[in-house]
């Protein structure tokens, strides 16, 4: 090899030394980390947001086919938050917007990162990992908003107040992941269209035709598998969800008879 | 380095080989790049289902994936180092061995094509357990890269006889470059073999209840990143060799090419935690160990931009090129007769921008604002996508053409071929890099959701480049299109002469006694030696750690497949 060839290499060499110097003093000197192996705590199948103090919360977020859990954070600004991340089915991915947590999400393993919240607003959390039909849908959101409160006050949207039980059906049916399945437009999806199921009756896989009325659709929420609508496969899974939340659904598919 | 006579005809089971690893991935190809300009389209919300004429996104997404990265290469280079031991070594091999690799190879590639285009295979070609693949797929996989295997151990042999006729003199090299190539893949293979035979094929076949998620990861992207060095030692095999010939001189420095392929056997697969920066169960120290090490495989891909321009700029002074850049201008860039130089230049300038942002890839925290994004595809369409494409569909024509003893249908057309490439991969790249950098999520289905305004998930601030993706991508699939119809309108034509090959060879500018690059086993060790550094601890911790194993599950349903 010639000089300049030797020179040409020197020069690489030098240029890859100062990127990397640079990579540590982003490590060491920002506190920029990259996810490591979490031992402490042990693979968990709900999420929740816990309060520690003083601006301190830690967020147990469950990825899973397909949504987030919860599907909605809610912190006030200023919060430091510990974020662990599990996955209940397969892998999927953890991206918040605007922020440098970028996290893999394996079934199996805890994942960690640690942000900061200043800014108000709405983080949107995209899943950027494929995990199976729905991928597309399953995104969740932080909302940082002054007066925020952890946990949030027990206020069930009662009847003539809050939100009205279509909204927030409206709102589960997108943040329970139900989306991912069925579309709301009459086009087909994974499982049957919700457009005019209410108020008309459904040929089932036995041959039984059950009436889409309040108490069929409600039973078929809570228990999926026990009739299954004729050419579909029998894999809806069971959401632990309230019964608030339930009717909540059934009221926004009416809305779409 | 010139080959001890001219042209070779090889002799008609190897020739049949030959060409049969190349046109039967061409012909998958168009099925592959199809579904490449599909999602683009989805992706720009241009349509908006989960299914385009019978093919779901996802399904799609793995046939572009297989099809292009793992089967199209595979073939391709299997058939060219075929081509380069014989040719430069004046050797033949044993057929019965030759037709049993081809078997296997194409035995396994045709049933994962029956899985994946049954949609019962929609897992990617990274394999996504605990998403679980018809275990066709997983043994079609192993087919087609224990067949793979076979021809490396037909060119040793050959390789050590030749060394012993020619004591003192230097390997031609263009065979050592393909035998670091098949090192390199050997190495490679070994992790994916293990993931694929003990863990994915007896779990998909329900002998085992669970699967390692975090080790089978692991083991991919032991596999995932020396993947990308075998895919490009055979393009570098066609820049050292022939493209300072094509451009009417001559290579720059002779050993650089061999030190070159020396270092990418020992640090082409010691890299491979750089895919796993955002990973659970493993350490940031040997992620950080990777990252380093990545940035150390930078060094022989710098060494090749240096040598390749150096050689380029001998070229065209030779012919009248003058100036500090003004030399730029003596280049054979619109010549019909020497299509490859296009190809091969195309891909290079591409590779500019590929290298840079796969050394931001590499860049461990840096990795948190790209990771998973369209960054990521918008990176390796201009490497994958870029040198090592542009140099494989050239090669392919051109091999095609001296095998079956035909010229070049529609030369000019052909041309266009790198050129519209090129255009078409820098506005799609462009589109993706900024989208992901917005981001933008990779191997996802933008249509239905995040870029469809009536979707609660829409998101306006990618549409512009996902736009771009589009177009790009669009140009790009007229550009196949061109050459589809140069390909098999040169395999279909008449035969114009007796078919033989001859390789364009380059001599060497510098040639110096090469002390340390003469001799594989030295690299081989290290290359061991580094690897059980880089990964025996990675893996015991992943082994031994608190992590646990899960069932499986199909892509269109979220409860345990039965």
């Amino acid at each position: 090899m010639d000089r300049a060839e030797n020179t040409a290499l020197v020069i690489a060499g030098v240029l890859m030394a100062a990127f990397f110097a640079a990579l540590v003093y982003s490590a060491a000197g920002l506190n920029i980390s990259l996810p490591t192996c979490v031992t402490d705590i042990a693979p968990f199948r709900e999420g929740k947001v816990i309060a520690k103090g003083d601006h301190h919360y830690e967020v147990h977020m469950v990825a899973k086919m397909w949504a987030f859990d919860p599907a909605v954070v809610r912190l006030p600004p200023g919060a430091d938050v510990d974020l662990y991340l599990s996955a209940l089915d397969v892998t999927h991915g953890v991206y918040i917007e605007h922020t440098n947590v970028n996290l893999m999400a394996v079934p199996g393993a805890v994942n960690a990162a640690r942000v900061r919240f200043d800014e108000e607003g709405e983080y949107d959390v995209v899943c950027h990992e494929y995990c199976g039909v729905g991928h597309q849908n399953m995104m969740g959101k932080i909302i940082v908003a002054a007066g925020t409160t952890v946990p949030p006050p027990a206020a069930p949207p009662a009847a003539g107040g809050g939100m009205a039980a279509a909204e927030l059906g409206k709102t589960l049916f997108q943040t329970k992941g139900c989306a991912a399945c069925h579309t709301t437009d009459g086009s087909p999806g994974v499982g049957p269209t919700m457009k005019g199921l209410y108020g008309h009756e459904t040929q089932m896989e036995d041959g039984a035709m059950v009436a889409g009325d309040d108490s069929h659709l409600a039973e078929e929420i809570r228990e999926p598998g026990r009739h299954v609508v004729k050419g579909f496969p029998p894999i809806m899974p069971a959401l632990p969800l309230t019964d608030a939340e339930v009717n909540a659904l059934v009221a926004y598919l009416k809305t779409l008879s | 380095m010139q080959p001890d006579e001219g042209s070779l005809r090889l002799d008609a089971t190897h020739r049949a080989v030959v060409l049969l690893l190349i046109v039967v991935p061409t012909v998958l190809l168009v099925l592959g790049i199809y579904h490449g300009v599909l999602q683009a389209l989805y992706r720009a919300g241009l349509i908006q289902s989960s299914t385009f004429l019978g093919i779901e996104y996802y399904q799609g997404l793995t046939l572009h994936g297989v099809i292009n990265a793992l089967v199209y290469t595979t073939f391709f280079e299997v058939a060219f180092g075929y081509v380069v031991v014989a040719y430069y070594l004046r050797c033949t091999f044993d057929a019965r061995v030759t037709w049993l690799a081809f078997g296997l190879m194409s035995g396994g590639t045709l049933m994962a094509a029956w899985a994946m285009l049954g949609g019962s295979a929609s897992v990617l070609y990274t394999f996504y357990p605990p998403l679980r693949a018809n275990p066709l797929f997983y043994v079609g996989a192993a087919l087609l890269v224990v067949g793979s295997w076979i021809p490396f151990f037909q060119w040793i042999p050959a390789y050590l006889r030749w060394r012993r006729a020619h004591p003192g003199q230097k390997t031609p090299i263009g065979v050592v470059g393909m035998l670091s190539t098949f090192t390199v893949w050997l190495i490679a293979t070994l992790p994916l073999a293990y993931e694929v035979i003990v863990m994915l094929i007896p779990w998909s076949l329900g002998w085992t209840a669970t699967v390692d998620v975090v080790l089978a990861r692991t083991l991919f992207w032991f596999f995932g990143h020396p993947l990308v060095y075998f895919w490009l030692l055979p393009a570098y095999v066609m820049f050292y060799v022939m493209l300072p010939e094509l451009a009417g001189g001559k290579l720059y420095s002779d050993d650089a090419g061999r030190l070159v392929f020396m270092l990418f056997i020992v640090l082409s697969a010691p890299v491979g935690l750089h895919h796993q920066f955002a990973d659970p169960g493993i350490s940031s120290g040997y992620k950080w160990l990777h990252g380093a090490l990545t940035f150390l495989v930078a060094l022989p891909s710098f060494i090749t931009a240096f040598t390749l321009a150096a050689s380029l700029e001998y070229a065209a002074r030779a012919h009248g090129g003058s100036g500090l850049f003004a030399w730029w201008r003596r280049l054979p860039y619109w010549d019909a007769d020497r299509y490859l130089f296009a190809y091969f230049f195309t891909g290079l300038v591409l590779f500019v921008f590929g290298g840079i942002t796969g050394i931001i890839n590499a860049s461990t925290v840096m990795n948190n604002v790209v990771h998973n994004t369209a960054w990521i595809p918008g990176h390796f369409h201009t490497t994958i996508g870029g040198p090592v494409f542009l140099a494989f569909l050239g090669m392919s024509l051109f091999l095609v053409a001296q095998l079956t003893g035909r010229r070049v249908r529609y030369p000019r057309l052909n041309l266009w071929v790198p050129y519209l490439w090129t255009a078409g991969v820098a506005v799609f790249s462009v589109g993706l890099s900024v989208a992901g950098l917005l981001g933008e999520p990779r191997r996802t289905n933008l249509g239905p959701t995040y870029a469809n305004p009536n979707s609660p998930l829409y998101h306006a601030g990618w549409r512009l480049w996902s736009d771009l993706g589009a177009i790009g991508g669009i140009v790009m699939g007229v550009a196949m299109l061109l050459f589809f119809v140069v390909f098999f309108g040169t395999l279909l034509g008449r035969r114009q002469q007796e078919p033989a090959l001859a390789l364009p060879t380059a001599e060497a500018y510098h040639d110096g006694p090469g002390r340390f690059v003469l001799n594989f086993r030295p690299w081989v060790v290290a290359a061991i030696v580094l690897l059980a550094i880089a990964y025996v601890p990675p893996i015991y911790e992943v082994v031994t750690g608190p992590t646990q194993g899960a069932p499986a599950y199909e892509p269109s349903s979220p409860v345990v497949a039965p």
